[in-house]
């Protein structure tokens, strides 16, 4: 990310060579003059599109209100639009380039004040109809225009902190309005460290150059956010607990405040709360794997003993059960993070698989244990909690004995997926925006056919494409339920059915989903051909194998013919359903 | 990296469409993107990378390459003072 105002000029002037058939459009609306905050975001919006090129729209200075008016009323569909409201646009008096607030009467400007942010929670609400929408709440300092000292509290500047909150109330409500927690800001900027009298006096522009690049930072996180890490592996001596478990016994360990060692009972509550949202916890540990079960079966810990798997204890290097656990639970290293408190651990890790985010777990020290996980927040932190985050621990343990069924011998496989009792249901989702469907798209690897992502409003334009199609695929079996798993979606061509987006979830490898709903659209559709928009990535090497088992290659563009897919497609024993 | 080199670095990220080498005889009369905006974009830019304050009322007198570069060459020497 820039660190400079230069640095970002030079990102934004390198990717604006980026294809131009692949543009997410953004509008950034203030009352101010945009100028080097602008800037600062557009390149930001480079850096975390990569390889799409980014435009950035702006609206009048000096009349934000009516800016998003004009948008609502004369502008294009954006992929986002990001505004930022200051003090001065709720109300001219409470900026410094206006005079008049050092003498209004405190009532006047609170009942204007409150009827400013109704008319902005109109048009907020509007738009993020159309599109998402990040909204900044003011986050510069207040005029002192009180008259009481400003240590007191007094009952204007609480109207307007109580009109704020209503404000920001109603905007968080709205699923498609991402609001920036403009506290954040003060870990890095005080007040008086990001307004620039200056600045704002000479060019309209209110923020310290230092204040908007931190402030940018957080504005297109929020516009493009960087997606969460799906799982965690953790060492358990001195970080799970406090204690050697070889030398100090299941007993002698502890994670309680009595024994000085509550951040570690804090650390396992944290972990817990992380695997109730879906994501995966791990164990890789030097320890006896008879004692580390022992321990869990004697004391009652925090963490739960079920919400983690696999817990690999033992005595191979640590980057070793690192891998294991990698490819047990199907996730690439750079979507894990590794926790362990031997910096000789961590620094063993780190070289064994680089991609992963690796941290020294800081034993002894409360406050930088707190600091650690802020950061883990951070970095697993979800906009929301689907019912497929729940079922997440739970088909990846059954995913394992597929996998192992899958070893053991070809005969052996197939009894096991006709017992298994394979159930796949498949939702036409036509004209229909399913989160899930879009959160499939836009963070899964390994099948995908072409690793193309989609900004919600790219998404909606796919949905509702006149002849087109959108599938979701909801799988269960013995084990119990995957829910929605796959979202395969085209447009039909007189005969042919073009696949333009096919994304599997890897929690659902090994059950021969992808043939059963490529057999689905077959009948459903009544089709003679499937063509794939298939493109090869660095990750989409199992949906290549998926092709190859079809004999579906590059010299037949892709394409496969009815007739030859049921030869070629293995015995199915799902039974599907359709829903509407 | 030289004063010169830095400051054509500075003005070739503000002035993205001109070529490095013309980049020394950009005045504002011969350079018509050279706005209200550009300056303070500039001069940001200026005082980011070289931690120097160029005092707003002089803004106007800096209408060409050479002349932010004498101004920048003096306040740089005042700061390592």
């Amino acid at each position: 990310m820039p660190d400079s105002l230069l640095e970002a000029l030079e990102i934004i002037k390198q990717y604006s060579q980026n294809d131009e058939t692949n543009v997410f459009r953004c509008g950034f609306f203030c009352g101010s003059t945009p100028l080097s905050l602008k800037s600062m975001v557009h390149a930001n919006l480079c850096v975390a599109l990569k390889d799409r090129r980014v435009e950035l729209s702006e609206g009048m200075y000096g009349d934000l209100l009516g800016s998003l008016l004009r948008e609502l009323t004369e502008g294009v569909s954006l992929d986002c639009i990001i505004v930022v409201i200051e003090w001065e646009d709720l109300d001219p008096r409470l900026g410094l380039r206006a005079q008049a607030g050092w003498l209004s009467p405190y009532e006047d400007m609170l009942s204007s004040f409150r009827s400013k942010c109704a008319l902005f929670l109109r048009y907020l609400k509007a738009l993020a109809e159309r599109m998402p929408v990040v909204v900044s709440l003011p986050s510069l300092p207040l005029l002192p225009l009180h008259f009481s000292v400003r240590r007191q509290a007094n009952d204007w500047k609480a109207g307007i902190k109580k009109e704020i909150a209503l404000f920001a109330m109603e905007l968080v409500a709205v699923s498609t309005i991402r609001m920036l927690d403009v506290d954040i800001l003060s870990e890095e900027a005080s007040f008086f460290d990001r307004y620039s009298a200056e600045s704002d006096l000479a060019y309209g522009f209110p923020y310290t150059l230092d204040f908007a690049i931190i402030f940018a930072r957080h504005l297109a996180a929020l516009a493009v956010p960087p997606r969460p890490l799906k799982g965690i592996i953790v060492d358990l001596d001195d970080t799970l607990w406090k204690g050697i478990l070889g030398e100090d016994g299941a007993e002698g360990v502890t994670w309680d405040l009595e024994h000085g060692s509550h951040m570690h009972g804090v650390f396992q509550l944290f972990l817990q709360s992380l695997a109730k949202t879906g994501v995966l916890i791990a164990v890789a540990s030097k320890n006896d794997p008879v004692r580390v079960e022992e321990l869990f079966k004697k004391r009652s810990m925090l963490l739960e003993r079920n919400a983690f798997f696999p817990l690999m204890a033992g005595w191979e290097v640590k980057s070793h059960s690192v891998q294991k656990i990698l490819l047990m639970w199907n996730v690439h290293a750079d979507a894990v993070a590794f926790v362990d408190d031997s910096p000789l651990e961590v620094e063993e890790v780190r070289k064994g698989v680089p991609e992963l985010r690796c941290f020294l777990f800081p034993k002894q020290k409360p406050g930088a244990i707190l600091k650690l996980i802020f950061e883990l927040r951070d970095l697993f932190g979800k906009e929301f909690v689907s019912h497929e985050d729940a079922l997440r621990l739970e088909s990846i343990k059954h995913g394992a004995e597929i996998t192992e069924q899958l070893a053991s011998s070809e005969e052996g496989y197939e009894d096991f997926l006709r017992e298994i009792k394979p159930k796949l249901t498949l939702f036409n989702q036509a004209g229909v925006f399913d989160k899930r469907a879009f959160e499939l798209i836009n963070k899964t690897n390994q099948f995908n056919m072409n690793g193309l992502r989609c900004s919600e409003h790219e998404w909606k334009t796919v949905v509702e494409r006149e002849s087109g199609f959108v599938f979701v695929a909801s799988y269960e079996d013995k084990f119990g339920p995957l829910g929605k798993i796959a979202v395969i979606a085209g447009h039909c061509d007189k005969k042919r059915f073009v696949v333009t987006h096919w994304v599997m979830s890897c929690r659902a490898f090994g059950r021969r989903i992808e043939y059963c709903m490529l057999a689905f659209l077959f009948k459903k559709l009544s089709i003679e051909k499937v063509c794939f928009h298939y493109i090869p990535t660095d990750r989409n090497g199992p949906f290549k194998e998926f092709l190859t088992t079809l004999e579906c290659s590059e010299k037949n563009s892709w394409d496969i013919q009815r007739d030859i897919f049921m030869e070629r497609a293995p015995i199915l024993y799902h039974d599907v359903e359709e829903e509407i | 990296m030289k004063i010169k080199e830095r400051l054509i670095r500075c003005f070739a990220a503000v002035f993205s469409e001109r070529e490095e080498k013309t980049i020394p005889f950009l005045e504002v009369g011969n350079t018509k993107e050279w706005d209200s905006l550009a300056f303070v974009m500039l001069m940001n830019v200026v005082q980011q990378e070289f931690s120097i304050e160029i005092p707003i009322g002089e803004l106007e007198q800096m209408n060409s390459f050479e002349k932010f570069l004498q101004k920048v060459e003096l306040l740089v020497k005042e700061v390592e003072k």
